[in-house]
């Protein structure tokens, strides 16, 4: 029976859901509908078909809310503001608006899934950007792409040839003079340590150079007062940095002042410039012209003391120029022991990452380290792409009913692809916005970590290229992650999906456990990496380095303060606690001046090249080092004034003696007797093997002080000892002093921090892949409740679809920890090989590890499939 | 049939020339249009109501909300002073075009 009242009750109810028609509205509506029905029965209609014609009416009535919209607003051509702007194609605003509401729908899912991505995305910039700035050094100067320094191939007898960036002072003017490629020339020289005083202020500074007046012009370093072109052309000026300026005059302008460098010299402060950058091999804090020095020193050929730099002009080709080198030597630098085979040009970016045996007064490290750094960022970045993707994977299963409907009325394959793949490029963009304040988070701790002061080098605004390359990453990662489930999602069958059958399980698990095992094989093997690290820089700081660095206080030594080392030595000698002092002209870790030595009765080109090591009286006790043969130097000896050496045992083989005491050698016109050999003692790097060395005597060079200490003593206060007796002497001068193995401490400890890192990010990632691994089961699970409730009613026993679900995990994690721990092994034995000294695998440390993950996927799946085993069958059955 | 242009163009003006005669409602309008216009004018019937809170919004005519016999409330409308005014434009437009339209015809006829 119709009722004309409910009819008219329920199309008032569907008019309701317009936003733009108001009550008034509705009421005026209400009215027109019922004259018009009265009006059709009074035509002789019946009243059910009357209300059919006049609801019809408003079928007609072409977007009636959209009328009421236009007459309210102010602008007659106004949208309203759930229709898409006339530019966008239209299923685009709705596509838009499904991803929202699919988004609000799992929020903690999806902002995961983002969070992850920014995460990784942040952390691969990061890794990106430090390596590009690290392969870049030096690239800030204006200049930078003509500027090249000059090296020399010195020939070195036996070992091969010796590349060296320091060269004589006549070699920069000359080819100024002789090649018209040449615009400028520079050259530049480091300075030992010096004490600086200026009024009450007195300070030992390490980093002073004395450079060419045009260096200021030739390279870029920003000035902050005083007239940099001209700053270091009179004798005796001297420019500094701005952190230097304020250590000596704080806010005062420093221009005009004088500084008091080293046996009174005084020098004038005729410019400040901005702190050298992080990324500039040129590291100094002072400038001293260099016609301060004395004359002889620049202008012998004899003399390697400078490093040369030459600026080409714009255009010139710097081979056409290195082809006239050898002609170039034969006129200016052959006739003598000395000359170079030849002469090269070096780019000046390119000093950086020099090869470690060319020696260059440039600060330079090996790459090592930026290798490490980019496949942190890209270990990372794949990790979370991983992730995304499965997250991914795993939320679109729960939209298969919006697909099976889009594809019902009519949505084509393509349009469904272009829709999710749309969608995941959308999302992967949405984190890379949030990836930047992460980026900066973690640029911070990183800095802090590895304690690099000038963050400014580290800015990605200075650097387009890594942002392309972050925004081009992002681009793939959407692509790619949104590829499969694009695809997955697309061939469904509609028919199936809103019958209700909604497992298409089968394609999706393959997929999403491999993704699995792909976390897991990072996950461990970033662990195993955080042990290897570790283990390898514990190792090197264990190892035995042929001498006691314990209980060894260091004090630097300056040319003002030798004086008082002579005195200095013997009140510390008498000082209880203290066994035993002796000073050298180098520190361990930090040492290598190689030399030309000739053996006695050898050919005067047969030269070997060793580390030579002047050192003081009692060296070898202070240090602990073990003697083979022979004696230590020694004042009762008459060895005062006398040339003397002691080789090492690798010397001594290395030279084919059998009895080495007694025999000569001649150090670069210095002729002297072998007294003693000692055991083997690794000053140098550890990255090298122990090299031939020879130990001559000569207190007169000390630039370190040792002074060893019984055990019983502690280090503060044998320092304070010190610190007194020497402000007893030389109060004018200042005393510093820090314990041998603190300098160890500092050269390894980056091993340590990057340990850590990995460490960190390790957890990070076991935590991911338990997450994708608990998501991925806990959906298998749901899918086989059904399955698992028949059986339980047929009599069968749950347990044994859980036994065969432990089994499938357990032995993909255990494939995934083999591959991991294969890939661990691999990759740093090779990478330790860089050492002349690694450890060995832990294989046990690996092993636990693995057998740490099986039992937390097992434990994992335990939980989630005890439960559903457990799980009444009725309500199996039931669960849909 | 009337195009839906010229249907959307003499809305205003029919809708204002009816409410000069007096008060009135929308069902009411409808069927005077219908009627005035022997069917030819045919509109969608609804679509009145958005146009009236338009002109309502712009001035031209003003409402007020009256009771029926049958306990229903029921909106009239009557034009203003601003109403009036546009009735005149509307007019003048609308006989500008009206006679322009016809000497074109007659003289087409006459040369035929």
């Amino acid at each position: 029976m119709f009722d004309k009242e409910d009819a008219i009750d329920r199309w008032k109810k569907a008019m309701r859901k317009s936003p733009t028609i108001e009550d008034g509205d509705r009421a005026e509506l209400e009215d027109y509908l019922r004259e018009k029905i009265d009006d059709l029965v009074g035509q002789g209609m019946r009243e059910e078909d009357a209300f059919k014609k006049a609801e019809r009416e408003f079928a007609r009535a072409d977007r009636l809310d959209l009328a009421f919209f236009g007459a309210q607003t102010r602008k007659p051509g106004r949208r309203p503001p759930w229709q898409a702007p006339r530019f966008v194609p239209s299923l685009f605003w709705n596509y838009l608006k499904s991803a929202l509401r699919h988004f609000k729908r799992q929020k903690t899912y999806s902002l995961l899934n983002i969070i992850g991505l920014a995460l990784g995305l942040a952390a691969f910039s990061l890794g990106a950007l430090t390596a590009y700035v690290g392969f870049h050094f030096d690239a800030f100067h204006k200049n930078a792409d003509r500027i090249y320094g000059i090296v020399q191939i010195l020939p070195s007898g036996v070992q091969g040839d010796q590349h060296s960036a320091i060269t004589p002072g006549p070699l920069a003017p000359a080819m100024a003079k002789e090649f018209p490629e040449v615009e400028d020339v520079v050259r530049f020289l480091q300075s030992s340590r010096k004490v600086v005083r200026f009024e009450a202020k007195k300070f030992y500074e390490d980093r002073i150079y004395y450079a060419d007046s045009r260096f200021l012009s030739v390279f870029s370093f920003d000035r902050i007062a005083g007239n940099t072109d001209a700053a270091l052309a009179e004798p005796n000026s001297v420019v500094l940095t701005e952190s230097a300026a304020a250590r000596y005059f704080g806010a005062a302008d420093p221009i005009g002042k004088h500084l008091i460098f080293v046996d009174d010299q005084d020098r004038v402060v005729t410019g400040v410039i901005k702190d050298v950058p992080y990324d500039s091999s040129l590291q100094f804090d002072f400038l001293i012209s260099s016609a301060s020095l004395p004359n002889n020193l620049l202008e012998s050929w004899r003399t390697h003391s400078s490093s040369s730099f030459v600026l080409l002009k714009r255009g010139a080709d710097p081979r056409v120029l290195e082809a006239k080198l050898p002609g170039f030597i034969a006129k200016f630098m052959s006739g003598s022991p000395d000359s170079p085979k030849g002469l090269y040009l070096l780019p000046l970016t390119s000093f950086f990452h020099r090869p470690p045996n060319l020696l260059s007064h440039l600060a330079g490290n090996s790459p090592v380290e930026l290798y490490i750094a980019i496949a942190f960022g890209v270990i990372f970045l794949l990790l979370v792409s991983v992730n995304y993707t499965s997250l991914a994977i795993a939320r679109c299963l729960t939209r298969i009913k919006e697909v099976g409907i889009r594809k019902v009325v009519g949505a084509g394959r393509r349009q469904l692809v272009i829709q999710f793949l749309g969608e995941s490029v959308f999302l992967a963009f949405t984190a890379w916005l949030i990836a930047w304040p992460i980026f900066e988070v973690l640029k911070l701790a990183y800095e802090s970590l590895f304690g690099i002061s000038q963050g400014a080098a580290l800015s990605l605004w200075k650097h387009p290229p890594i942002l392309l390359l972050a925004a081009a990453v992002t681009l793939l990662v959407g692509i790619v992650s949104g590829l499969y489930p694009a695809f997955l999602l697309s061939a469904v069958r509609p028919v199936r999906i809103l019958k209700g059958d909604l497992s298409s399980g089968k394609k999706g698990s393959r997929v999403r456990k491999i993704l699995v095992a792909v976390q897991f094989v990072i996950a461990i093997f970033l662990m195993l990496s955080s042990i290897a690290v570790r283990r390898q820089s514990n190792y090197l700081l264990e190892l035995d380095l042929g001498f006691t660095r314990t209980r060894v206080l260091v004090v630097p030594v300056s040319d003002e303060s030798r004086a008082l080392l002579g005195p200095l030595q013997d009140s510390l000698r008498s000082q209880p606690g203290i066994i035993s002092v002796s000073g050298a002209a180098f520190l361990p870790v930090k040492a290598g001046g190689q030399m030309r030595v000739l053996p006695e009765g050898a050919d005067s080109r047969d030269t070997w090249l060793m580390d030579v090591f002047p050192v003081d009286y009692g060296f070898i006790e202070t240090m602990n080092i073990g003697l083979q043969t022979g004696r230590d130097f020694s004042p009762d000896q008459a060895d005062t004034g006398k040339n003397r050496f002691i080789l090492n045992a690798t010397a001594v083989r290395q030279l084919g003696w059998t009895d080495p005491i007694g025999k000569t050698l001649t150090i670069e016109n210095t002729t002297g007797t072998v007294i003693g050999v000692a055991h083997d003692f690794h000053f140098g790097n550890l990255i090298f093997r122990i090299p031939p060395t020879v130990l001559t005597l000569s207190p007169e060079s000390n630039r370190y002080l040792f002074i060893k200490y019984a055990g019983s003593a502690a280090a503060a206060s044998i320092r304070s000892l010190a610190g007194k007796l020497w402000d007893a002497q030389a109060p004018w001068i200042p005393f510093e002093s820090y314990r041998l193995e603190d300098v160890f401490d500092e050269a390894y400890g980056d091993m340590k921090n990057v340990s850590l890192m990995f460490g960190a990010v390790g957890l990070f990632t076991i935590l991911f892949s338990c997450m994708g691994m608990l998501g991925l089961v806990s959906f298998i699970m749901n899918a086989k409740t059904k399955e698992i409730g028949i059986r339980k009613v047929l009599g069968a026993s749950a347990m044994r679809i859980l036994r065969q679900l432990l089994r499938e995990f357990v032995s993909l994690v255990a494939i995934a920890d083999a591959v991991g721990i294969a890939a661990a092994c691999l990759i740093w034995t090779r990478v330790f090989r860089f050492y002349a000294y690694s450890s060995t695998i832990q294989w046990g440390a690996y092993f636990l590890m693995a057998l740490l993950s099986l039992l937390v996927v097992g434990a994992a799946i335990f939980s989630k499939t005890w439960s559903a085993a457990r799980q009444n069958p009725v309500e199996s059955l039931k669960h849909e | 049939m009337i195009s839906k242009n010229i249907t959307a163009a003499s809305t205003k003006p029919i809708v204002l020339a009816i409410l000069r005669q007096g008060e009135n409602y929308g069902s009411q309008i409808i069927r005077c249009v219908r009627e005035i216009s022997g069917g030819e004018l045919d509109w969608s019937e609804p679509m009145l109501y958005p146009v009236l809170k338009r002109m309502e919004k712009d001035g031209l005519i003003k409402a007020k909300w009256k009771m029926t016999e049958n306990n229903r409330f029921r909106r009239y409308y009557r034009l203003s002073e601003l109403g009036y005014a546009e009735l005149e434009k509307e007019k003048t437009q609308w006989f500008a075009v009206h006679s322009a339209f016809s000497r074109l015809l007659e003289a087409k006829a006459e040369s035929r």
